[in-house]
């Protein structure tokens, strides 16, 4: 398996406010202040690192089969409550900034900094998806030099997908080299960590599962 | 005389209501009077900003750390005169979740609200959540999770509350994202938080207000 260094690139200060409660503050607002502070010393923190492999896979009636030779997967559900057409291969992949920037949130706790601590969690949360992000980017050239359209990322505990299906991304994924270990309860270590897959095939349909989603309850729908 | 310190808190700035607090005190004013007409009502606005859409979630964390900053002035004042007792909360990320940004903050309001907060950590198994029952005489315990996988936590937690006898001795709060009221309602909690302030709210009304001012 490949490992890419990934550097998360710009961070949004309007994401990192959305994710931090969200609010509207004047550019002269401390809150606005600590918001730069924390993307600066955010970014430095950042160990961006990722990892994927790639198995063929077919769609079947209710979901997708991955041939992933002798490690023997279930096939996976379809993501989103659409189905999708067209699947020729899947790609399974996990990012991480790495321990860094949860240890010093942890920090900015103990030192009573509280408004510090939620904002650079929330840098950490931004720069967990543009590296995952920058990783599917690397997929996605991958794919397209072979002629495959790539599906937009679907992760465990999203997509209508259960948590459970990390053990498959970890069976996978076993020994990723990145240094991302799963719990018992499906937690990943480090926690600012993005596991999942990307769909590939020459006509892949719909490219983006989020968009006919009709979920009430996800926050984090991307279309 | 505490318009300014209801304002100070409203703004949430930490080093002016510090300032207003000391200098306040040095002039005989009580801090009961300052608790009561100035902080209290500072962030009792602040819970009415942040429900009516004013106020978001950062707003609220700057003025309860302001809150914090003038009751390390006021507390010590207090200790000696308020003859009633602050109400004491238990608060911990379930077992098998590590997630406690928010449990972090809401142990930061609930003191800003006048609680006394046992911070229990992470990773807490349903047993340490009874003994702080048992042997600190909590009135609530607080629960949080992030993962569906570590929610029946809080279930158990309820059920050995229930066996140790104890569940009729206590209050018990539960919030995550993944979290809901029908979730508490399920698993016999008395309550549920969709965020930290609505925590401390809850809290209040299942306990009564944290620190209640000596009339």
């Amino acid at each position: 398996m490949p490992i890419l260094n990934l550097d998360p690139g710009k961070l949004s200060e309007t994401e990192v406010i959305r994710l931090a409660g969200g609010g509207v503050f004047p550019p002269d607002s401390p809150i606005q202040t600590v918001v730069k502070r924390a993307i600066t010393k955010g970014h430095a923190l950042v160990e961006g690192t990722g990892t994927y492999v790639k198995f063929p896979a077919e769609n079947t009636h209710d979901g997708i089969l991955i041939h992933a030779g002798a490690l023997n997967i279930d096939p996976l559900p379809f993501p989103g409550t659409t189905r999708i057409y067209g699947v020729e291969a899947a790609v399974f992949f996990v990012v991480t900034i790495g321990h860094a920037l949860e240890r010093e949130v942890d920090l900015c706790f103990l030192q009573r900094d509280p408004v510090g601590a939620l904002f650079l969690d929330a840098v950490g949360s931004v720069a967990a998806e543009a590296v995952a992000d920058r990783l599917t980017s690397v997929i996605a050239s991958e794919a397209e030099a072979l002629g495959f359209r790539t599906s937009s990322r679907c992760s465990p505990g999203y997509c209508n997908w259960s948590l459970e299906i990390q053990k498959t991304v970890f069976r996978v994924l076993d020994g990723n080299g990145i240094g991302v270990e799963l719990t018992d309860s499906m937690l990943m270590i480090p926690r600012k960590s993005i596991s999942g897959v990307v769909f590939l095939g020459k006509n892949l349909n719909p490219l983006n599962p989020c968009k006919n989603c009709k979920s009430p309850d996800c926050k984090d729908r991307r279309s | 005389m505490f318009q300014d310190l209801f304002q100070a808190i409203v703004k949430g700035e930490a080093a002016q209501v510090k300032t207003l607090c000391k200098q306040k005190v040095a002039d005989g004013i009580s801090a009961n009077d300052l608790l009561a007409q100035g902080l209290l009502p500072g962030m009792e606005e602040v819970g009415r900003l942040f429900k009516d859409g004013e106020y978001f979630l950062p707003h609220v964390i700057m003025s309860g750390k302001a809150m914090e900053a003038g009751m390390e002035v006021l507390r010590p004042l207090l200790s000696a005169s308020d003859a009633r007792q602050r109400a004491r909360i238990a608060l911990g990320t379930v077992q098998g979740d590590l997630h406690d940004i928010g449990k972090n903050l809401v142990g930061m309001l609930m003191a800003g609200g006048g609680f006394e907060v046992v911070d229990l950590g992470r990773d807490v198994p349903p047993e340490r959540f009874v003994d702080a029952v048992r042997e600190q005489g909590v009135q609530a315990i607080g629960m949080s999770a992030l993962l569906t996988t570590t929610m029946p936590v809080m279930a158990k937690t309820v059920q050995t509350l229930n066996q140790a006898g104890l569940r009729g001795r206590v209050k018990v709060l539960v919030g995550g994202a993944p979290v809901s009221q029908r979730y508490a309602d399920e698993i016999g909690a008395d309550g549920f938080a969709s965020d930290a302030p609505s925590a401390v709210e809850l809290a209040k009304r299942l306990c009564g207000t944290g620190i209640l001012p000596v009339s």
